[in-house]
C-alpha cells in the first residue's frame, strides 16, 4: 500500500510542480506583456497549496522529513523499534485529528460559505482540500510504517 | 502554561525522533488545547496551509529544481574543471579548487548538501590520491559547501524573508554575496596554511586544464546565476520570476546543450524536487501555526525583556544570542531553526536597532555552522560518507575552518557594512 502511495504520489508531484512551472511562466509573460490573465497568479497559489500537501505526505512516506536520531539512536534495537512505533502512532493520531477532521471541517465551511477564486471561479474549498487529502495519505503511510517489518527510523 | 506544555511537548517528540515539521504541529496543538479555544483543530489547520499561501514562496520549489537539474546536468565536472585552470597551479591547489567549487556548486544549486556530495565525490578521491590527507579533504568539502548558503539565490534566504515579513528576498540576496565571499575566502586562506604547514600538494601538476576552454565549458552553468542575480537586481524579475527562468535555463542545458538528462529521467528527477519541496514547505506549514501562537502569547516580547534585562550593551546580547544559535544549529537543520527561531529572536535585534537583513544574514551564517558540526550536521554526514571517513577524524581537522567560521560569523555580526553595504548601495 505504501509503495502504491509513493508511486502515486511521486506522479502527482511531477505533474502538479510541472504544472505549477508553466503557470508561473505565464504569470512573468503577463507581467512583462501585460495580457491580463490574472487567474494565472491565483492558479499558482492554488498549485503551490496542492504541492506542499502531498510533497509533505511523499516525503513521510519515504522517510526523508527532517528528524533528530541522535537519542533514538543510543537505544537498544526493541526500545528503538517502540519509540519508532510510538512517533508512528503520534503523526497518526495528528493526521487523523489536525489535517483529515481539522482539514474538512475548514473545506466544508468553505464550501458553506461559497467563497470563490474569483478569476478562476472555484470555490476556494478546494484549496483547503488538499489538507485532508493529504492527511488521509499520512494517516494510512502511518499504518503503513507501523505494521512493516523493520521498522526503519526517520532520518 | 501553554509556553511550557509547547516546550515540553516539542523537546520530547524531537527526543523520539518524531520528524521536525509534525513535532513542531503537534506541540502547537497541544498548546492550543490548553488554551481551551474553539475550532483549536480548524485553525491549526487552516494556519498550516495560509502559512505557505505566499508568491515568495513559490521560488523555493523551482530554485529546488533548477538545483536538482544541474546537478543531474553534469555542472560539477565543468565547474571543478574551471576552479582547476584558475586555481590549480596554487601549491595546495587541490584544497582550493575544492572550496572554489563547492561556492559556484553551493550558489547555483542552492543546496550545501548537494555541493558536498557532488563535489566530493569526484574531489575527495582525487586529493586522496596526490597524497593530500583523507579527513583533512572531507573537511575542506565540508566547510566550502556551507558558503553556497550565503551566497544568492539560496532557499534559507526566502525562507528567513518570509518569517520576518517586510523583508525583501532581493536585498537580502544582495546583503549575503560579501560575507559569502569573505566565509569563502577565510576556507582558502585556512587551506593554504594547513597545507603549507602538512606539505600537501606542494607540487602541483602541469597537466591542468586551460582557462579558456574550461571556462567555455562552465559559462552556461555560471550563467544560471548571472541571469537569476542580474534579473533580480535590475529590477527585470522578482525572485519568484527568476527562480522560474532559472529552472527554464537549466533544462535547456542539461537536456538540450550538454544532453546530460535522457527525457525519461526528467519526471524521477522533478518529483524528487516536489519531495524535497514537501519537506521544506511543509515545515514552514507547521511553524506558521507554532509562530501564529508565539506571536499570541507575547513569547518574543517576554525573551526579548529577558534578555535586555541580562544586559543593554548590544556586543553582550548579540553574542547570547549567537552562542543560543550555535548550540541551537549543532541539534537541529538550518530550515527548522530559521523558522523556529527568527520570530523569537528578531524582535530582540530590531530593538536593539539591528537591520533585519543584518540579522538574517547573521543567522544563515551562525545556523550554517552548525551544519558541519557532530552530533546532527547534515553536510558532515554526507562528507564523511561520500569520503569514507570517520566523524571524529574529519571533526579534527574541522577545527581551524570552525575557526575560521567562528571568526566571520563575528565580523559579520559586528560589522554591519559588510551586510549592509551591497544592498544600501544598490538602493541608492
Amino acid at each position: 500500500m505504501t509503495n502504491l502511495i509513493i508511486k502515486t504520489l511521486r506522479g502527482l508531484g511531477a505533474t502538479i510542480l510541472t504544472l505549477l512551472l508553466l503557470v508561473v511562466v505565464l504569470v512573468i509573460v503577463d507581467t512583462k506583456l501585460k495580457l491580463g490573465a490574472v487567474w494565472a497568479s491565483e492558479l499558482s497559489s492554488f498549485l503551490l497549496g496542492w504541492t506542499v500537501m502531498l510533497g509533505g505526505a511523499l516525503a513521510y512516506a519515504e522517510k526523508r522529513h527532517l528528524g533528530l536520531d541522535i537519542v533514538v539512536e543510543k537505544f537498544d534495537p526493541s526500545t528503538h523499534d517502540y519509540a519508532a512505533k510510538l512517533g508512528h502512532i503520534i503523526i497518526f493520531t495528528f493526521a487523523c485529528l489536525v489535517m483529515i477532521y481539522g482539514g474538512s471541517t475548514l473545506a466544508a465551511h468553505r464550501f458553506e460559505m461559497d467563497q470563490m477564486m474569483p478569476s478562476l471561479g472555484i470555490s476556494r474549498a478546494w484549496f483547503y482540500v488538499s489538507i485532508p487529502v493529504s492527511g488521509s495519505l499520512i494517516a494510512i503511510t502511518a499504518l503503513g510504517h507501523l505494521f512493516s517489518k523493520p521498522i526503519l527510523e526517520e532520518s | 502554561m501553554p509556553l511550557a506544555i509547547l516546550i515540553v511537548a516539542f523537546v520530547c517528540l524531537l527526543l523520539l525522533n518524531v520528524p521536525i515539521a509534525f513535532s513542531v504541529g503537534i506541540a502547537t496543538l497541544l498548546a492550543t488545547l490548553s488554551l481551551g479555544e474553539f475550532n483549536v483543530l480548524t485553525n491549526v489547520a487552516s494556519d498550516m496551509l495560509n502559512g505557505v499561501e505566499s508568491f515568495s514562496l513559490l521560488a523555493i520549489p523551482f530554485f529546488i529544481l533548477a538545483g536538482d537539474l544541474m546537478g543531474a546536468g553534469g555542472l560539477a565536472k565543468r565547474l571543478i574543471n574551471f576552479a582547476s585552470s584558475m586555481v590549480g597551479r596554487i601549491p595546495g591547489g587541490l584544497s582550493l579548487i575544492n572550496t572554489f567549487t563547492c561556492m559556484l556548486f553551493g550558489s547555483i544549486s542552492g543546496s550545501a548538501a548537494a555541493a558536498v556530495s557532488s563535489i566530493g565525490n569526484t574531489l575527495i578521491p582525487e586529493m586522496n590520491s596526490k597524497g593530500y590527507d583523507k579527513d583533512f579533504n572531507v573537511a575542506v568539502t565540508v566547510s566550502g559547501s556551507i558558503t553556497g548558503l550565503l551566497i544568492p539565490p539560496s532557499n534559507v534566504m526566502i525562507v528567513y524573508a518570509v518569517v520576518a515579513s517586510g523583508v525583501s528576498v532581493s536585498s537580502l540576496f544582495l546583503a549575503g554575496v560579501v560575507p559569502g565571499l569573505l566565509l569563502g575566502a577565510a576556507l582558502m586562506v585556512v587551506c593554504l596554511l594547513v597545507c603549507k604547514k602538512k606539505g600537501y600538494g606542494q607540487n602541483p601538476g602541469t597537466e591542468l586544464p586551460k582557462f579558456f576552454p574550461s571556462f567555455k565549458g562552465a559559462l552556461p552553468s555560471l550563467m544560471l546565476v548571472i541571469i537569476v542575480l542580474g534579473g533580480i537586481f535590475s529590477g527585470w524579475f522578482t525572485p519568484t520570476e527568476a527562480s522560474a527562468v532559472a529552472v527554464i535555463w537549466a533544462l535547456l542545458l542539461a537536456v538540450v546543450v550538454y544532453r546530460e538528462i535522457p527525457l525519461k529521467k526528467l519526471p524521477s528527477i522533478i518529483a524528487q524536487s516536489a519531495r524535497t519541496t514537501g519537506v521544506v514547505l511543509f515545515l514552514v506549514a507547521t511553524s506558521s501555526a507554532m509562530s501564529k501562537l508565539l506571536t499570541s502569547e507575547q513569547v518574543p516580547q517576554m525573551i526579548s525583556s529577558a534578555l535586555l534585562g541580562i544586559s543593554d550593551n548590544f556586543i553582550v546580547i548579540l553574542l547570547i544570542i549567537n552562542i543560543a544559535l550555535l548550540l541551537v544549529g549543532t541539534f537541529m537543520d538550518i530550515t527548522p531553526a530559521i523558522l523556529i527561531f527568527t520570530p523569537i529572536f528578531l524582535p530582540v535585534a530590531m530593538d536593539l536597532g539591528m537591520d533585519p537583513l543584518h540579522f538574517g544574514i547573521l543567522m544563515i551564517a551562525n545556523l550554517s555552522i552548525g551544519l558541519c558540526t557532530p552530533p546532527v550536521g547534515t553536510c558532515l554526514f554526507v562528507g564523511c560518507s561520500v569520503g569514507k571517513a570517520r566523524i571524529a577524524g574529519v571533526s579534527r581537522q574541522m577545527l581551524p575552518f570552525y575557526v575560521a567560521m567562528i571568526g566571520v560569523l563575528l565580523l559579520i555580526t559586528y560589522v554591519p557594512s559588510i551586510s549592509m553595504w551591497l544592498p544600501n548601495l544598490i538602493s541608492q
